[in-house]
């Protein structure tokens, strides 16, 4: 089973039964949502889906001041690691996305929206990319949210509660689709429609009411049925296999073919046929052996819901679909249907994705990334620091207890507790906040630092998951660094207490030179572990010389102080 | 003791998680799979097993099953 890895720019409810679906088909490992940056390019030996809103990555509040080119840019690079991906990677990458933004119907009467520009131009971008790399597939979630209802699937309460930009309605929509783009990368389309004919092909019984009778053409119902016969005629254009299975005088049925006006199909479309009162079960073997394919790839139409039951019975391989009773439903259902449906790759395509693979000529070379240091370099990282005051303070008691991941120790923090650390001159506390090209991420980090002579306890150290893998901690690290040794500390002390889910932060603190103590003499323990006079330890506790400390990546930001 | 719906639904969420289930002041962090994000997951199970919506005040509110419990005889509904 291959593995598949899903990041997403939202809350996409990994925890929810709704994924269990695809677990037959892949090993399912999600990541932090917000995280796609490093999961794009960390996982070029699995198949990755990635899922965003476009809201999510393109900051509204870029729009519309800033012109169109720069937009342009801002797209291609969003997309840039993606296209990093596709040039190293074989495994299949699966891309789904929204982009919908509702806006005033007054506003759109006389000209094109900001915003339907921009996701079209997205749009234009991404099957470009697709065009050239057979591994990547596109997964326009806004067909499928708009069949089933914007409204049903969209959900503002659950983006404010938990960043989760879907209902539960929504999500299984999501969930459903990828599942059945999963399924056709692993399983072939089917060949073969086998179709019944009486109130299947035409309204009426031919046997009964006669060629004259039958409903078909013109207008009504009877156009319906033609255009569900053109939809079939359609697929046997794409190389569907047509054949027909029914409880008929055969004479009947040619007649109907060879002499109705209504008919959009002809006797030579068919490739082969049962035509009389036996078993359709008995007849649909026949036909299978006359094509030689195995019933696997046979779709099984049919009006009468007891020859659908007694084909499931029967023959549980062969498809047999749930047609509605209105059969005015049957031509735009056909259409949809997936199981006919291929990604359409020719030799050609394959062909001209070897070509690009050598040549490359995706984007400019402002775009092109060569891993993932560099294109974070691009992104104009920007982290501020802020003061702990009162108008923040509420803020970071958010933080505390809502961040479980780069947690370091998960101390949850009232207000009240916040309001005394920030007027008490021990502690060294601060936020930070974060803006880089996608937007202004607000504010995303919380350090706590409390001083005990040489030594610096590092009490709370927290980073929102929504900035996740862009080194931010890195640079908070170093922002403490400095602040301490302006205050004579030498040495910072971290105890990391794990959790169920902050195992980055102990691979962080390894990361930056930090060392275990127990690993270290008796001596400089008992100096770190003194000052503090610390009686019972919780965690595992590490210490880092602030002098010799050296701080990774933080040449990729872009602060006040460069 | 009887055991209540919503603790039963705690059940369910969390099948192999270690806790009381007559323990009614459980909360969020009692144990450490119920973090934050599972606990939204959790309010969305409560809110589908009775057919009801909670407002973004209500969600963040309750912590507890207490909390929940009283929520939801707040709208009606009786645990």
């Amino acid at each position: 089973m291959k593995e598949l890895r899903i990041t997403s720019s939202f809350n996409i409810l990994p925890s929810s039964k709704l994924w269990e679906k695809l677990y037959p088909y892949n090993h399912i490992k999600f990541g932090d949502y917000g995280d796609w940056i490093s999961s794009i390019f960390d996982s070029d030996n699995s198949q990755l889906l990635w899922i965003f809103f476009l809201e999510d990555l393109i900051s509204t509040e870029n729009i519309p001041s800033t012109n169109n080119d720069k937009i342009d840019e801002l797209l291609e690079k969003t997309l840039s690691p993606l296209v990093r991906r596709l040039q190293k990677s074989d495994s299949e990458t699966l891309v789904a996305w929204s982009s919908w933004r509702s806006s005033s119907i007054i506003r759109l009467t006389r000209s094109e929206s900001y915003w339907g520009k921009l996701s079209r131009n997205l749009e234009s971008k991404l099957y470009k990319i697709a065009s050239e790399f057979p591994s990547l597939y596109l997964i326009p979630l806004d067909e499928m949210f708009f069949k089933y209802g914007s409204n049903k699937c969209f959900d503002a309460r659950n983006y404010y509660a938990s960043s989760c930009r879907l209902s539960i309605y929504g999500i299984d929509v999501m969930v459903d689709t990828i599942q059945s783009v999963l399924y056709r990368i692993e399983t072939p389309p089917k060949k073969v429609l086998v179709l019944d004919c009486d109130n299947t092909l035409w309204g009426g019984v031919v046997g009964e009411v006669g060629i004259t009778g039958i409903i078909l053409g013109n207008d009504g119902i009877g156009k319906s049925f033609s255009d569900f016969q053109r939809v079939i005629k359609q697929l046997s254009l794409y190389g569907v296999i047509l054949t027909i299975l029914s409880k008929n005088n055969e004479f009947d049925v040619w007649e109907v073919f060879q002499n109705h006006a209504g008919m959009q199909i002809n006797k030579s479309d068919v490739a082969s046929w049962e035509i009389n009162w036996r078993e359709k079960s008995t007849n649909i073997i026949n036909i299978s052996k006359k094509l030689n394919l195995g019933l696997d790839s046979f779709v099984f139409w049919d009006d009468n819901p007891l020859e659908r039951e007694k084909m499931r019975i029967a023959l549980p391989q062969v498809t047999t679909i749930d047609v509605p009773d209105d059969t005015t439903c049957w031509p735009l259902l056909l259409e949809t249907l997936d199981d006919f449906a291929s990604f359409s790759l020719t030799s050609e395509d394959l062909n001209k994705s070897y070509q690009y693979k050598q040549y490359s000529s995706f984007s400019s070379e402002l775009q092109q990334v060569k891993d993932e240091l560099s294109f974070l370099a691009t992104i104009n990282l920007k982290p501020v620091v802020v003061n702990l005051s009162n108008s923040v303070l509420s803020r970071a008691e958010q933080l505390c207890h809502k961040t479980n991941q780069f947690n370091l120790r998960t101390i949850r923090y009232s207000l009240d507790s916040l309001n005394n650390i920030s007027k008490n001159s021990e502690y060294q506390s601060f936020l930070v906040g974060l803006n880089d090209i996608f937007g202004d991420h607000g504010i995303v980090g919380f350090v706590i630092v409390k001083k005990y002579n040489e030594v610096a306890f590092l009490d709370t150290f927290l980073i929102s998951c929504r900035v996740l893998g862009r080194h931010l901690e890195n640079w908070i690290l170093s922002k403490v660094i400095d602040k301490l040794l302006n205050i004579e500390c030498s040495f910072l002390l971290a105890e990391f207490i794990p959790n169920n889910r902050n195992a980055i932060v102990e691979s962080f603190l390894l990361d930056c030179g930090f060392i275990p103590i127990d690993e270290v003499g008796i001596h400089i323990q008992n100096r770190l572990l003194n000052a503090m006079r610390l009686s019972n330890k919780i965690g595992k506790y590490y210490y880092i010389d602030l002098k010799l400390a050296k701080i990774p990546f933080l040449e990729i930001f872009k602060d006040e102080n460069k | 003791m009887k055991i209540n719906n919503v603790s039963n639904l705690l059940r369910k969420q969390f099948p192999t998680a270690v806790f009381d289930i007559l323990d009614k002041s459980l909360s969020v962090g009692s144990f450490p799979e119920w973090d934050s994000l599972a606990h939204f997951n959790f309010l969305l199970l409560v809110e589908e097993s009775y057919s009801i919506r909670f407002t973004l005040e209500e969600i963040s509110d309750m912590k507890s099953i207490s909390d929940i419990v009283e929520t939801l005889s707040n709208k009606g509904i009786s645990i």
